[in-house]
């Protein structure tokens, strides 16, 4: 039979030709593509977010000219997320900085250049008489501590005296910290086996919109999804996370705490709880009496007396009967987890976390597949941890300071000066909820120095910047884990020539420390970066577990040999290990072990503490803004996943691939439920302002059936100073908009003190 | 035509009444050069802002992803549409004898030839890579309907040519030998016109062969733009109704186009003599026709739509009755139905100045109509996303000044240098017509054998416009 | 005779857009602008396609990973006059020759997938993005269309390179860029006249279902519904 196609063939060849003479040609094939560039391929590692993905570099004559994930690689496993695809763009970004430069002191200021060995005796100097003046006068800012150029400056900063070792973590990776710190006795950082869970239940959780941690994540999704797990969404806004669960509730802002403990309490009414988990791994369920006689209220108790489903319906907007209906749901699978928030830019507050810790426990999803993982550490300890040197702790320094305690402490009027502070891997002045404040404590700091590659809003504010190689030009390495809370290091040589006049970091703290006093120097007994490495590859050989990276299938083989007692590993030597990591692109240890509770819960009795996670619940009471009847809407921010930290900004692939729901790159876009624009008469697409209290941004309206009533939903990401043509000015920042917080707020409070009402109205045309 | 017995003009004999014909020829008038100047600087606009388009990219238009085609399709569609005033109405009314039609057939033929120009000119402005025009001949396929456009189009402007052009050979002749300016060109161009009577026999059987042939030729040309549209799959496109309505929009807005033209040279010429208000009755009554030929149409087109309510379609549908679109869409009502319906179905209304009001609207509203069917449909894809909204840009808006001012000023030209009408067709009119007329009308009538006495010089009878009612 | 094809697990696609990045960066697409953005002129192969259905608090979304459905009857190739877009009978992709393209738009216009894009301007490549051209691909101009081309210069290389060795292409050895660098393995990419093929036995899954299928264009794309209600 003839299809539309040949019938079509047939009246074109058909038609008599007219006139012109037009022929009937067939259309030409490309011709085949003849050139003959000498190509080869190179390792590297992505760090353009915590995850450090294997990178698997193409290179043409020698210019990198595509990148794919190491399929070695555990974390990534050849996949690559927007970021890591696109990170040739900040190899070959216009605007990068092309050497150091130094602040002009001169009337007109800006930048001169500045000779590397002038930058680093500069940095010497004024270490060296900052740390003569007294303690706690050195301080770095930095992303992680999982890389040893982190850890070697954190070293420096420690033996110079000081505590203010400050790493720019979300607020929910701190959250969390507090929480394990009082939960469990120990720190992070914490793994979900969402791979492993057959029940998902995200509390505010934006997973897909805004980890941080994206890569695992996404793949442990991807497979928890492809088993058939069921996956609920509760939060203000649907998002990516949202569109990918079953079902969507509709939760007011901060109240993703109050959910957890309303499902929590739903299990223990309905005899869901894991009551023989409950017994053996936790303290503070059930009431008890201490040895005084006096009466101490469980979590049970406390949990069914506060939490009932009519109050946290009430309280987050979530109709009863799916608070029931889920929490059943929930009960009745067999491996149920619960995500509290991770975005990195969410206004977490710990009691968030603790509800959703306790309500895991509840569930018994601690330390069991498809629930809560206590991430493995390497082998060896990392170079700045404090206890392993001479201590030069000042009390006054918060245990778990970040940026903003940072910058409190700086302007605070009767501390101690901080002299020198030295920013690496960080955008605080970008990226921090209180930026300004940032900016204001640096400029008050007489030397300020700037690592960054590329001007950022931070590096605006120093006083030197010696621009650092990025990862593709220098032989680099990260500690880090996947998916499976495996501990992993991660080794590559430099993939291709640098394009700026850079240094490794790493050797440029070295050669700092090593110009300093004895005392110093003796912590920093290596020649440069490349014997940090040796010493470090002999650490991990004498650990003797583990294998370098290999095929998924051949690490379960490591895995079950390791768990028979067996071992055999790839190479036979120091230098082999390194070798063989370098061309693998690194070493892992692919096994996790249940039940290790010594190492899960190390405080007294080994049990989590559900007790103590009460003490985070100060915030509860406050009583949510009421928002029926204003004009004002609630500010829900959340990060955007492809320009929310370091340099990604200057990256014009992940500008226009911004915010995909709004199909709006290059700007800022705020997701509005239609019948609310419709009231406040705002179209689809038109500008609007976002104004509260403290300051006004403008943004570009998205009308949507996804997003709650009284909400206004705008992501991080845009509003940069600086970063070149393709970032500053580029959107603009929610942080504008949110008052300052003290530390209290921050730190103990529930997220619903922290809700920011804002109004908001079509742009006024001037 | 029938073979003529009384004798035909020569060579030098006065043209005594009808001077007026000529008068924009041989004599100048400095009104001519002011609008001269301001075509001229029309025209200006419309290069500086096709340059600037040129050397830029076509990102100077307002067209996005998915509005692909804008203003320059749109202009494409309309300009052709115009075209089909002349040589398919002249074609008609020469077909069907209607004496009526000698005044105004050349300035109708002009329109044809003059603006089919600026509609293939606006496919070129709208590529991307106009240096690879030839490329539609060197690497044509004719699978694709614009290939089919290409072929009918290039036909349609040949023929129209060859049929403005045989008609003026008699004046040609006249204005060689009767006036003195530019007689090298008359020379050439009469082709040795000598108005004897076997020329006069060709020339009735060219026009003649000619003028059976354009007719399928100029619905072909409106039908295959349609398929432009029409063989996508695109919401309320993929129509078969397109081919029909294309043609009779076009014909629509030529009419339309005609009484503006006409009116214009009556008045600037001082020809009220010659294009007399029954020229713009009838011509009113046709464009009457035509304007509930047209709602017929667009009535069914949007009733079915409507009634079966696709989802796709009715996206489409819903954007030209409340969406960015209804504004064009109502106004294209107004403009293309209301206000000519209610002009044109009144014969107190329907002198010059009626016509003219209502001729104007309609083709303001066939603009539009050309608009509300190119944009709404790629701005809503099948699939849902990707909505974009389009408004032309400055420049595309000046390329729409720039093409009619080219267009007014060649027809301007034209009228400066040809009679406008048709000199021997009016004395050949005059000569033969109402003879000829009489006779036919014999012819029509039953022969009574006794009655064949009384026929004669019936006055009443004159001008009875068989053309017009059809 | 082959037919390459892919297949998109929704449930597994976490709209991450490492794919986006992936295929811009092998197919030296330039850098877009805000003022590109904003006029919806930014070109994308691949693209995120969110759709939304339903009332607030029962609305639903889908986000689609959108790029040329390499149909296996496209209405593009009918319409365009000069054959500057052309299907390969042997392959099954759809290509486009940029020194053939006129710039008309036709094809633009007639997908019903509205996938083709149209350079507007002249590129703005910063020269420093220039040094990092992939040389397989080359680089288009003001004027032109241009769309997924299942990264064909890949297909070449491995087709040449089996040949160099006298042998038959394996599976495996063709994928485009989004494809090998999906971070969850939601893209299959293969042959889908290969009956063996995962590609071929994905596509024959009750889940997938493809875009438009009522128009008859037969894509070669195919997406596995997502959800796994109870």
């Amino acid at each position: 039979m003839l299809n539309r196609r040949q019938f079509l063939l047939g009246v074109g060849g058909g038609t008599v030709l007219l006139g012109m003479g037009a022929g009937c040609s067939r259309p030409a094939k490309p011709a085949t593509f003849i050139a003959n560039p000498e190509e080869h391929w190179a390792n590297s590692i992505c760090q353009l977010c915590p995850s450090a993905c294997g990178l698997k570099v193409r290179l043409a004559n020698g210019h990198p000219v595509t990148v794919s994930g190491n399929p070695l690689h555990p974390v990534n496993r050849g996949g690559l997320c927007a970021r890591g695809a696109a990170s040739l763009q900040l190899y070959y970004d216009p605007d990068r900085l092309s050497g150091p430069i130094v602040r002009r002191q001169g009337l007109l200021g800006g930048w001169g250049p500045l000779a590397w060995s002038e930058g680093i005796s500069a940095l010497s100097e004024h270490i060296a008489k900052a740390s003569a003046r007294g303690r706690g006068r050195v301080a770095v800012i930095r992303g992680d501590n999982r890389d040893l150029t982190s850890q070697l400056l954190g070293r420096l900063v420690r033996a110079s005296g000081s505590s203010w070792v400050v790493d720019s973590k979300s607020p929910g990776e701190r959250a969390m910290e507090r929480v394990l710190e009082r939960m469990h006795g120990r720190g992070g950082p914490v793994v979900y086996d969402l791979a492993g869970t057959d029940f998902l239940l995200s509390l505010h959780s934006d997973i897909l919109d805004s980890a941080a941690q994206t890569m695992s994540l996404q793949r442990a999704f991807a497979e928890m999804r492809s088993s058939g797990a069921y996956f609920v969404h509760a939060g203000p806004r649907m998002g990516i996370t949202g569109a990918k669960a079953d079902a969507w509730l509709p939760a007011r802002p901060g109240s993703a705490g109050v959910l957890a403990l309303g499902v929590a309490h739903m299990l223990i009414k309905e005899g869901y709880e894991r009551a023989d988990f409950l017994r053996d791994h936790c303290r503070g369920f059930d009431d008890w009496t201490d040895e005084a006689g006096v009466h101490h209220e469980g979590a049970r108790s406390w949990i069914l007396r506060e939490f009932s489903p009519t109050r946290v319906a009430e309280h987050s907007g979530v109709e009863m009967d799916d608070i029931i209906r889920i929490s059943r749901q929930f009960g009745a699978s067999k491996r149920p987890l619960a995500l509290g928030p991770v975005g990195a830019a969410v206004t977490v507050a710990p009691f968030d976390m603790m509800a959703v810790h306790v309500l895991n426990a509840v569930a018994g999803g601690i330390d069991v597949p498809g629930g809560v993982l206590i991430a493995r550490g390497t082998p060896f300890a990392a170079l700045d941890e404090p206890e392993k040197m001479e201590p030069g702790v000042i009390d006054s320094v918060p245990a778990d300071a970040g940026v903003e305690e940072f910058a409190d402490w700086v302007l605070g009027s009767n501390n101690p000066p901080i002299e020198v502070c030295v920013i690496h891997d960080a955008d605080p002045v970008f990226s921090s909820e209180n930026g300004e404040r940032v900016a204001e404590a640096l400029r008050k700091i007489p030397f300020v120095l700037s690592t960054s590659a590329v001007m950022n809003d931070t590096a605006e504010n120093a006083d030197v910047v010696l621009p650092g190689s990025l990862w593709i030009e220098k032989r680099c390495d990260a500690t880090g884990m996947d998916g499976k809370a495996y501990p992993l290091v991660s080794l590559s040589v430099a993939a291709a020539r640098p394009r700026a006049d850079t240094r490794n970091i790493a050797d440029v703290t070295i050669e700092v420390a090593r110009g300093l006093v004895p005392k110093v120097k003796a912590l920093f007994p290596w020649s440069g970066y490349d014997e940090l490495i040796e010493a470090r590859a002999k650490a991990l050989y004498a650990a003797g577990v583990g294998d370098t990276f290999a095929e998924s299938h051949m690490s379960v083989w490591t895995q079950l040999l390791a768990r028979g007692g067996w071992r055999s590993p790839s190479y036979d030597s120091p230098r082999s290990l390194l070798a063989s990591m370098e061309r693998k692109g690194g070493w892992s240890d692919p096994a996790y072990y249940h039940g290790e509770w010594r190492r899960i819960a190390p405080h007294a009795g080994h049990r989590v503490d559900l007790e103590a996670g009460r003490f985070l619940a100060s915030g509860v009471s406050a009583s949510l803004p009421d928002t029926a009847g204003h004009e004002e809407l609630m500010l829900n921010v959340y990060s955007e996943i492809s320009l929310q930290t370091g340099e990604n900004g200057s990256l014009p692939y992940l500008q226009d691939s911004a915010s995909p729901l709004s199909q709006a790159g290059w700007t800022l876009s705020a997701e509005l439920n239609a019948e609310t624009a419709a009231e406040l008469g705002i179209a689809h697409g038109s500008p609007i302002e976002i104004s509260s209290a403290q300051g006004v941004i403008k943004a570009v309206a998205v009308l949507s059936a996804c997003v709650r009533p009284d909400v206004v939903a705008v992501h991080t990401g845009g509003g940069r100073s600086a970063g070149g043509r393709y970032a500053a000015g580029i959107g603009a920042n929610p942080f504008v908009l949110s008052p300052s917080f003290s530390h209290e707020v921050r730190s103990a409070a529930s997220a619903e003190e922290r809700a920011v009402m804002v109004s908001v109205q079509p742009e006024r045309r001037a | 035509m029938n073979v003529h017995e009384k004798p035909l003009p020569r060579p030098g004999d006065p043209l005594g009444e009808d001077y007026a014909l000529v008068r924009p020829v041989v004599e100048s008038n400095p009104r001519f050069w002011i609008v001269v100047g301001i075509l001229l600087s029309g025209v200006l606009l419309g290069v500086v802002a096709y340059v600037h388009q040129v050397r830029t990219g076509l990102g100077v238009t307002g067209m996005n992803r998915p509005v692909y085609w804008g203003m320059y399709i749109i202009n494409f569609v309309f300009f052709i549409g115009i075209s089909h005033a002349g040589t398919l109405i002249s074609a008609i009314l020469r077909l069907s004898q209607a004496e009526w039609r000698r005044a105004i057939t050349r300035s109708a033929e002009v329109i044809t030839v003059m603006v089919i120009v600026f509609g293939v000119a606006n496919v070129i402005f709208d590529l991307g890579r106009p240096d690879r025009l030839l490329y539609i001949v060197l690497h044509g396929r004719l699978q694709s309907p614009l290939l089919w456009d290409v072929c009918s189009i290039t036909v349609y402007l040949t023929c129209s040519s060859i049929y403005l052009y045989l008609p003026l050979i008699p004046d040609i002749a006249i204005l060689r030998d009767q006036t003195t300016k530019r007689r090298w060109l008359y020379r050439a161009l009469a082709l040795g016109w000598q108005g004897t009577k076997r020329q006069h026999k060709v020339l009735a059987k060219a026009i003649g062969i000619l003028m059976v042939l354009v007719i399928p030729v100029a619905v072909s040309v409106h039908t295959v733009v349609s398929f432009v549209f029409a063989m996508t799959v695109q919401p309320m496109w993929h129509a078969a109704i397109f081919g029909p309505y294309f043609v009779v929009g076009a014909i629509y807005s030529g009419i339309a186009a005609l009484i503006i033209a006409m009116a214009i040279i009556r008045w600037a010429y001082h020809l009220e003599n010659y294009l007399k208000q029954i020229h713009f009755d009838y011509l009113g009554k046709l464009l009457f026709v035509m304007t509930m030929l047209w709602f017929y149409f667009t009535f069914a087109e949007y009733l079915t739509t409507w009634y079966g309510a696709e989802p796709v379609h009715m996206k489409v549908w819903w954007a030209k009755f409340s969406g960015p679109y209804a504004p064009h869409f109502w106004a294209m009502v107004i403009c293309c139905f209301i206000i000519p319906f209610a002009v044109l179905s009144r014969r107190q209304t329907r002198n010059v100045a009626g016509t003219v009001f209502a001729s104007i609207f309609i083709t303001v509203g066939m603009w539009l109509e050309r608009f509300i069917i190119v944009v709404p449909t790629i701005s809503n894809p099948r699939l849902p996303f990707d909505r974009g909204v389009y408004s032309p840009s400055w420049v595309e808006w000046s390329m729409l000044v720039g093409c009619s001012c080219f267009f007014i000023l060649l027809y301007v030209l034209f009228t400066r240098f040809f009679p406008i009408v048709s000199i021997w067709e009016i004395q050949e009119g005059r000569s033969h017509g109402v003879d000829e007329l009489v006779e036919r009308v014999e012819g029509y009538l039953p022969d009574a054998p006794a009655a064949t006495e009384a026929s004669g010089t019936n006055g009443g009878l004159q001008g009875a416009p068989e053309g017009a009612a059809s | 005779m082959s037919r390459w094809g892919m297949v998109i697990d929704l449930n597994r696609c976490t709209a991450c857009q490492g794919c986006v990045s992936a295929c811009h960066e092998e197919n030296n697409v330039p850098p877009s602008t805000p003022d590109l953005s904003a006029m919806g002129r930014s070109i994308r192969w691949i693209d995120m396609m969110p759709v939304q259905e339903g009332e607030y608090p029962h609305a639903t979304m889908s986000v689609l990973p959108m790029m040329c459905q390499h149909c296996e009857h496209p209405p593009c190739i009918k319409v365009c006059p000069v054959g500057a877009t052309f299907f390969s009978e042997e392959e099954g992709i759809v290509g486009q020759i940029y020194p053939r393209c006129i710039g008309c738009r036709y094809c633009t216009t007639a997908c019903p997938y509205t996938v083709r894009q149209f350079n507007w301007f002249e590129p703005a490549v910063p020269e420093t993005y220039l040094e990092g051209t992939n040389p397989d691909v080359s680089r288009r101009y003001k004027g032109v269309v241009e769309k997924c081309t299942l990264c064909h210069h890949r297909l070449q290389k491995a087709r040449d390179q089996a040949r160099a060795e006298g042998r038959d292409l394996l599976p495996g050895e063709y994928t485009p860029a989004c494809v090998e660098v999906c971070p969850t393995d939601a893209m299959v990419f293969g042959d889908l006249e290969d009956r063996e093929s995962e590609v071929s036995k994905k596509s024959r899954s009750k889940r997938a279902y493809r875009l438009l299928e009522d128009l008859g264009t037969e894509p070669k794309v195919f997406y596995l519904r997502e959800g796994n209600r109870q």
